[in-house]
């Protein structure tokens, strides 16, 4: 466990570890996943692990960050830091509904961020990118004592799982950036849906 | 420090007793501390004390932090019987933690993690730990310790890395402090089966403890530790023998377990304790626990549900045989959860039993109108998947 520890504070305190690239406005496409932000993100290299997964933020990724999971297989965990343990966390399934998903998300972010105290709740359907998709909120409090909003949007596409999270403290940075965050949402364009 | 690495760091400097260790080297004397003691100021024991009172205060507003009064006084009046001298020197904190752990702090702060509270079948077995602890607490095991990491985390200072980069050094330093001695851990065995046998407590049930840890860890695939610090300490079931030993030697004693009262007490936050239990997604420790809970408590709808919810998220070889059959029995019980009937709809689903699936759900919402996921439910039943 410090070894896990210790990775996930060098992931989000290391910042001579990581560096910066400017993302949009306008559109991107990761593993086929399209996406039009109205302002311009910092992208982190080296929050994440894996093809297809990329952190963006404004202001750093411990008040703001936006985790993009684009095209995870059947089988393979959700890597939303990069300090996770990926062979002890749970898979994903092409098989899960949303509800499996949800699940699968609050318990993998609850162990990468060692916190208990989260809850996904409003659990609904939308529709993302031309497929059908699902919307929901969660909140939880870090082992800092900072509590922190998320809202999250995804769907199964062609086997695939499709995630956006958008992550903010909730004094202030998740409000700030909650805008643009509906805008990429809105925007994003699935493959082949 | 950050938040998430100070709490580390002093958590290391209280005792733990199950999974964590705590001890001392020799120097420290096993004088036991008086009731009401208090270190001088100018001492380093006394500034061990104010760091230790700091953390207190951010414990105190913790997010983590059990409110419920009810089962705070709870574990207090447990603590009190077990060290009555000493009750008004030590508060206890039960902290949103699903493991097994608990640990004393040496100014009187006292962790119970809730992880353990579910795994504990009884008062006794409560008191078997608590007990443990507070011999740390009485012998002051955590003095050497605070006295060796100091010492450690100034070899890092003088390694020059500055701002969050001393971090890892320190947390490095820290993990490499050689285990407490085995004897410290025998010792504080010894206090808390005598705290607890005094108290009128079943001695045996300090032994069940440990059969109950072993018979968890021989279930699990993950075999790794699951504590902060893992240095080498007498292991489960070294002292699961000793404890028997020791308590059938003790002779005549009382048979008293109070499973009763302790089911009543806890019976508040079960169902957290369970949701947590399930979030670790750890299917075969989460099998044994919930074994070990239907056979002290008796299986009711909600042990059976969480039971199948285990089967469910597994889904190995025949396990949605398995969870709908923990279901049937859930739903058979007028304690049954709501989201019995959810989860029969998604084991339904993924046979493709789809009409199944759909009188499961409507079932759900019946049962449960304002759920927060019912439009999501909902679109399953319209989908007609």
């Amino acid at each position: 466990m410090t070894r896990r520890l210790l990775a996930v504070l060098l992931a989000l305190l290391c910042p001579a570890c990581t560096q910066y690239s400017l993302v949009g406005p306008g559109r991107t496409t990761i593993e086929g996943l399209a996406l039009e932000p109205g302002i311009a993100w910092n992208r982190a290299s080296g929050m994440t692990t894996g093809p297809g997964t990329e952190t963006w933020t404004m202001d750093g990724p411990l008040l703001d960050s936006l985790i993009i999971l684009a095209a995870v297989p059947d089988g393979k965990p959700l890597a939303l830091l990069r300090g996770a343990s990926i062979d002890k966390l749970a898979p994903f399934r092409k098989t899960m509904t949303a509800n499996e998903v949800m699940d699968l998300f609050e318990a993998t972010f609850a162990a990468e961020m060692m916190t208990t105290v989260l809850q996904a709740r409003n659990l609904r359907p939308i529709s993302l990118g031309g497929a059908e998709g699902f919307r929901f909120e969660a909140s939880y409090t870090g082992t800092d004592e900072v509590e922190s909003e998320m809202a999250i949007a995804g769907a199964v596409s062609g086997g695939k799982l499709y995630l956006l999270v958008y992550r903010g403290t909730r004094l202030h940075y998740f409000p700030k950036y909650l805008p643009d965050f509906e805008r990429i949402v809105a925007s994003a364009r699935l493959p082949g849906a | 420090m950050s938040g998430i690495a100070r709490r580390e760091f002093l958590g290391g400097l209280c005792c733990c007793s199950a999974l964590a260790v705590a001890s001392c080297a020799p120097s420290v004397p096993a004088s036991r501390i008086e009731p009401g003691y208090k270190p001088l100021l100018s001492t380093d024991e006394g500034g061990l004390w104010q760091t230790m009172e700091k953390e207190e205060g951010e414990i105190k507003r913790s997010h983590n932090l059990i409110r419920d009064a009810e089962l705070n006084a709870y574990v207090r009046d447990v603590v009190c019987r077990l060290g009555d001298a000493h009750c008004s020197d030590l508060r206890i904190y039960i902290m949103r933690t699903p493991y097994f752990n608990a640990s004393m702090a040496p100014n009187g702060m006292m962790q119970v993690w809730t992880g353990l509270l579910l795994r504990t079948q009884n008062e006794a077995q409560l008191a078997a730990i608590l007990g443990h602890e507070m011999g740390h607490y009485l012998e002051r095991h955590s003095l050497q310790r605070w006295r060796n990491t100091r010492d450690m985390s100034d070899f890092a200072a003088v390694v020059g890395l500055g701002g969050i980069y001393t971090l890892p050094v320190q947390m490095a330093a820290i993990a490499s402090i050689p285990a407490f001695s085995r004897d410290q851990e025998r010792r504080a065995d010894e206090i808390g089966l005598e705290l607890m046998t005094k108290a009128g407590y079943r001695p045996l049930e300090a032994a069940n403890v440990w059969a109950q840890l072993v018979a968890e860890d021989e279930m699990a695939k993950d075999k790794s530790p699951r504590n902060v610090f893992t240095a080498s300490h007498p292991g489960s079931r070294e002292r699961m023998t000793t404890m028997r030993a020791r308590a059938e030697a003790g002779g005549a004693a009382s048979n008293e377990t109070f499973a009763d009262r302790y089911r009543e007490r806890v019976s508040g936050i079960r169902r957290l304790l369970l949701q947590d239990e399930l979030k670790l997604r750890q299917y075969d420790r989460s099998l044994v626990v919930l074994q070990n809970v239907a056979a002290s408590q008796g299986e009711d709808g909600e042990i059976a549900y969480f039971t199948g919810e285990v089967y469910r998220l597994r889904d190995e070889n025949d396990d949605r045989r398995r969870a709908l059959e923990c279901f049937d029995r859930a739903t058979a019980r007028p304690d049954c959860p709501p989201e019995t009937y959810r989860s029969i709809g998604f084991v339904r689903l993924r046979d493709g039993d789809h009409a199944a699936a759909d009188a499961a759900f409507t079932r759900y919402l019946e049962l449960k109108p304002d759920a927060s996921d019912r439009e999501m439910v909902r679109s399953y039943i319209q989908a007609g998947v």
